[in-house]
């Protein structure tokens, strides 16, 4: 085993030097708080000036934002159960590979306070299907972590293993330490793991299979992630049809229609050299794959789903879960700004359609959990004092777009995620996904939650504690 | 690992733009077709477009029509609504004829789909012809009738149950759920159509030697569209009207002795189709082609389910149930066929027994083109006192109010002018206009008590229907028995307009 430290040339932050406005070094431009004030000044004197119709237009703009939100995420799932919609490499295909062939693979493992996750990790690596001298596998320790980095001097690591240690500066961030092993990464391609996943074993000879057949043009490929403690807890169970229905019945849509890809923050495999040429991840970003992801798509190049699943450890206690997410709603508000610092070049690069597709990917998403809680305070209002002065907000064609999106929208939701642990044949939890609307406050208190701290504390990363798994569930196999 | 791509993979792809392009197509020629040849919006279609227009006007009266009767299933009325609200005035076009014609040019595309799906060959073009060319599918594909949604979403659910039994996809279970659901909300005449589809899935689910969380997952996934569809008819009813049963209080309260309007003549047209069917039948079961068993049991199931409903009289209109099952006997002998050419491909003595096959397809679409179809164009010929008045006062681009109207307006004002006319039950939509004179309301839930409160001292009245068909099932009818023959407690018989009554509701306190 290697220790190497981080030297004075690796740059973690190069991005936000080389290209600052591509970094969320800044999380809101000057311009951009101009223009949030003036909307927000505009808003208060249309309130004030003529309160009943800016509300009645607040309700008709987000009911129609509600619809298409709607139409677009179906759509996706429609997509994506097309033939094409991700790349599927047959056990022939794969038995077909000589190992001599195969390229150096990097891994890199950024790892902070992760001790209980070593052993198992370390197992996991060690399981897949890969000659051993064309692995080249970093531990991505911080300075600072003295109980991780014991427990790994502790083990005897495999060759193909090296610890690369992280000095200790601002930003504290995982984008961060995955740009120092990028500098030191000696592979042709390249994969992100966290240090509980445990990837299928064929996961890296499919991933270069599957880009000899994507194209030069593909720089990316996002494997689905999916979890091995789904029946822990309620927690886990709704986690688990929350993460089927993303990663096998949405992402793969956005691959088919080519839209902007927002990368799922491990099991992302790449080209290494473009990756470098990208100046690698955000380190100011909190969802710096999801940066990523639209970066890609900007520079002209693309991203493809990958059939094969990487096991991770579902968040199992709602004191961490909040955190987690309100650092996933957070990235995409930073990443949503950053790019929309200028539109037109935006919309130059990705073309109208991605452009359009990033904003509902992106944007709406973010703005449904934040506008959720209106409509759902309204609508029970509404149902337990049948408050009638409350219809006035919604005029004929409104009331009928906000009656389909209330009852048919949110039951296709419900329906897509029993859809998603049904495909995983997850068969008991399928039950389980009828209290996704529970989920989904737990959802929208985290977006409330992220809205506020993007102003408070942008660049606080919320760790996602692991390692809470006793056992991983049988059902995974 | 845990994950079967072919749950969902389809080999093919169920639709392409071709069939997208093919059904605006056809749905366009059913459209000029039905406009070139004068026809006219029908009793259904106008009641349908009038609850849009009170719906979009935001009016109560709307979305009471949408829920309060199971006889007046939401989903064709909601899928006007988008087309009431987007077809500018001027085209003068209703929507409720467009939405006949698309889905009448669905149906046909999907049992195209179906039969090559199944590889039924170049014959299942003469079988969707023989289903094209019937003169009763054409004629509800041009009055804006529900009926076409019906069969679309029957051959929808009738495909993709059968497609999950052979091939056990998931997304054919999904278009399953979603089909069957939205049938029960066509109309109360497929409810126990869907019961039986149900019920075989049940059990095909039953018999299956997998775990019993598996088999619970797929029953979930089946029936929750179903029932979520029911519950929300019950939520909205009791939101809307007050009670959750409302819809079919009709059901449960004695009818008021309604006669099933059927030709024996179809009966006997139908009873051949049913008899072919069956004869699939005893194939399937012999070629344990569990498939086919199912077609042909669920397609059976339509004139099942309608003797049934005959029998409690508990239906007003059997042709709805048995044009429904014109497309499903197509589907099944196209699935017979495809079924009978795959074995004689595997069997060297193919090329011999194609000749009584050929022969069969023949027979059966002469006999579709005959028997189904020259009949009931003869009855339809006969049919036409029954139809409602309305339709034949209707031009087919303007719905346009009775000419009796004005005057019925001057007759109630002539004794005083604040007076109220309530007019009951669905046909009111026919009526009148969002813009009627503020004389008359619609009244889909009349209460005599309600009225005397809201309306204290005023001269009231009440316009009713006469029982009969759909119109018998209207609220005024169940709650009020014999209102319309003997009048009500408080009512005095005033006079007759056409196939209306007027009553004065009678006030027992006088006028402040």
């Amino acid at each position: 085993m290697s220790v190497v430290s981080s030297e004075p040339s690796a740059d973690p932050l190069m991005l936000s030097r080389l290209r600052p406005g591509l970094s969320a070094r800044v999380p809101i431009t000057r311009a951009q708080r101009m223009v949030l004030v003036v909307a927000c000044g505009v808003l208060l004197i249309l309130v004030a000036w003529h309160p009943w119709l800016t509300a009645r237009a607040f309700v008709l703009a987000a009911t129609v934002f509600y619809v298409v939100h709607a139409i677009y995420k179906l759509t996706m799932v429609r997509f994506s159960i097309s033939v094409n919609s991700e790349l599927v490499i047959g056990a022939a295909e794969l038995a077909a590979v000589r190992d001599q062939d195969l390229p150096v693979y990097s891994i890199m493992v950024p790892m902070y306070h992760e001790r209980e996750s070593v052993k198992h990790l370390v197992q996991a690596l060690s399981q897949l299907d890969y000659p051993a001298d064309k692995l080249d596998i970093q531990l991505l320790l911080e300075e600072d972590d003295h109980d991780t980095r014991a427990a790994v001097e502790a083990m005897t690591l495999p060759p193909a293993f090296r610890v690369t240690v992280v000095p200790v500066s601002q930003p504290r961030t995982k984008p961060k330490a995955c740009n120092v092993g990028l500098e030191f990464a000696r592979g042709e391609y390249l994969v992100i793991y966290d240090a509980e996943d445990r990837p299928e074993p064929d996961q890296l000879k499919k991933a270069v299979v599957g880009f000899s057949r994507a194209g030069a043009k593909v720089i990316c490929l996002q494997s689905r992630l999916n979890f091995y403690n789904p029946r822990q807890n309620l927690m886990t169970r709704l986690f688990t049809a929350e993460y089927s229905a993303w990663f096998d019945l949405s992402l793969p849509g956005l691959s088919v229609a080519r839209a902007v890809i927002p990368l799922g923050g491990t099991s992302n495999h790449f080209v290494t050299l473009k990756l470098k040429e990208l100046l690698g991840w955000d380190a100011f970003n909190v969802t710096e794959d999801c940066d990523l992801g639209i970066r890609i798509q900007r520079a002209g190049y693309g991203t493809r789903m990958l059939q094969t699943t990487t096991w991770e450890e579902a968040c199992s206690r709602i004191g961490f879960w909040i955190p987690q997410r309100t650092r996933w709603i957070k990235g995409y508000i930073q990443t949503y700004l950053v790019h929309m610092r200028h539109p037109l070049q935006l919309v130059r690069e990705l073309g109208v359609v991605g452009f359009l597709h990033f904003q509902v990917v992106v944007g709406c998403s973010t703005l449904a959990t934040l506008l959720n809680p209106f409509f759902w305070f309204l609508a029970t209002l509404w149902f337990l004092f049948r408050i009638e002065s409350l219809t006035g907000f919604f005029p004929g064609p409104v009331f009928a777009m906000g009656v389909t999106c209330l009852f048919a929208g949110n039951f296709a939701f419900v329906y897509l995620g029993m859809l998603g642990c049904y495909r995983r044949r997850n068969w008991d939890l399928v039950g389980y996904a009828l209290l996704a609307p529970f989920y989904w406050v737990l959802m929208s208190y985290s977006g409330w939650r992220a809205f506020f701290q993007f102003f408070s504390d942008p660049f606080k990363w919320e760790k996602t504690r692991h390692g809470l798994c006793v056992e991983p569930d049988e059902t995974k196999t | 690992m845990g994950y079967v791509w072919s749950l969902m993979k389809p080999k093919h792809e169920p639709i392409s733009f071709s069939r997208w392009g093919l059904w605006l197509i056809l749905a366009v020629v059913l459209l000029a077709a039905g406009l070139y040849l004068g026809r006219e919006v029908g009793g259904e279609g106008l009641v349908r477009e009038g609850i849009c227009k009170e719906l979009l006007a935001g009016h109560t009266p709307g979305r009471q029509g949408v829920v309060s009767s199971i006889w007046w299933g939401p989903f064709p009325t909601l899928a006007i609504l988008p087309l009431a609200f987007l077809l500018p005035a001027t085209l003068c076009l209703p929507a409720c004829l467009v939405v006949s014609a698309l889905f009448g040019a669905a149906t046909l595309v999907l049992l195209e789909q179906s039969l090559r799906m199944w590889g039924t060959g170049r014959w299942r073009w003469w079988l969707i012809l023989g289903l094209a060319l019937n003169p009763a599918f054409l004629e509800h594909c041009w009055n804006g009738s529900s009926l076409p949604m019906v069969t679309c979403l029957l051959v929808l659910s009738l495909y993709s149950v059968t497609a999950w039994v052979q091939g056990r996809r998931l997304l054919d279970l999904i278009w399953f759920a979603f089909g069957s659901a939205l049938l029960l909300g066509t109309g109360y005449e497929m409810s126990g159509w869907v019961i039986a589809a149900v019920c075989v899935v049940a059990i095909e689910e039953w018999r299956r030697p997998v775990s019993g969380m598996e088999k619970r997952a797929v029953l979930l996934v089946a029936l929750l569209p179903l029932a979520y569809a029911v519950a929300l008819w019950l939520l909205m009813c009791w939101l809307i009207m007050g009670d959750p049963l409302y819809a079919v209080r009709s059901l449960l309260v004695p009818g008021p002795g309604n006669a099933l309007i059927l030709p024996d003549l179809l009966w006997w047209c139908h009873a051949g189709l049913a008899a072919l069917v069956g004869g699939l039948l005893v194939l399937a079961l012999r070629r344990h082609d569990r498939g086919g068993v199912c077609l042909t049991v669920l397609g059976l199931a339509l004139p099942g389910v309608a003797g049934l409903m005959a029998w409690y009289e508990r239906l007003w209109d059997a042709a709805p149930l048995l044009l429904a099952f014109l497309p499903a006997a197509v589907l099944a002998l196209g699935h017979g066929l495809a079924k009978r050419e795959q074995s004689e491909d595997s069997s060297e003595a193919g090329s011999l027994a194609r000749r009584p096959h050929r022969t069969a397809v023949i027979l059966w679409v002469l006999l579709l083109l005959v028997v189904a179809d020259v009949i009931p164009l003869a009855l339809s010929a006969r049919s036409v006192s029954l139809r409602p008045r309305v339709a034949e006062q209707a031009t087919a681009g303007v719905v346009s109010q009775f000419s009796w109207l004005p005057e019925l307006e001057r007759h109630v004002r002539h004794r005083t002018p604040f007076a109220k006319v309530f007019v009951c039950g669905f046909e009111s939509f026919a009526l009148l206009q969002p813009d009627s004179s503020p004389v008359f309301l619609h009244a889909l839930d009349f209460n005599f008590d309600k009225s005397k409160h809201d309306y204290y001292g005023q001269v009231l009245y009440l316009l009713i229907h006469r029982p009969e068909r759909r119109n018998a099932m209207d609220s005024i009818h169940w709650k009020y028995r014999n209102i319309y023959v003997q009048g009500g407690k408080d009512t005095l018989y005033d006079s007759d307009w056409g196939d209306w009554r007027l009553f004065e509701h009678i006030q027992a306190t006088a006028p402040r």
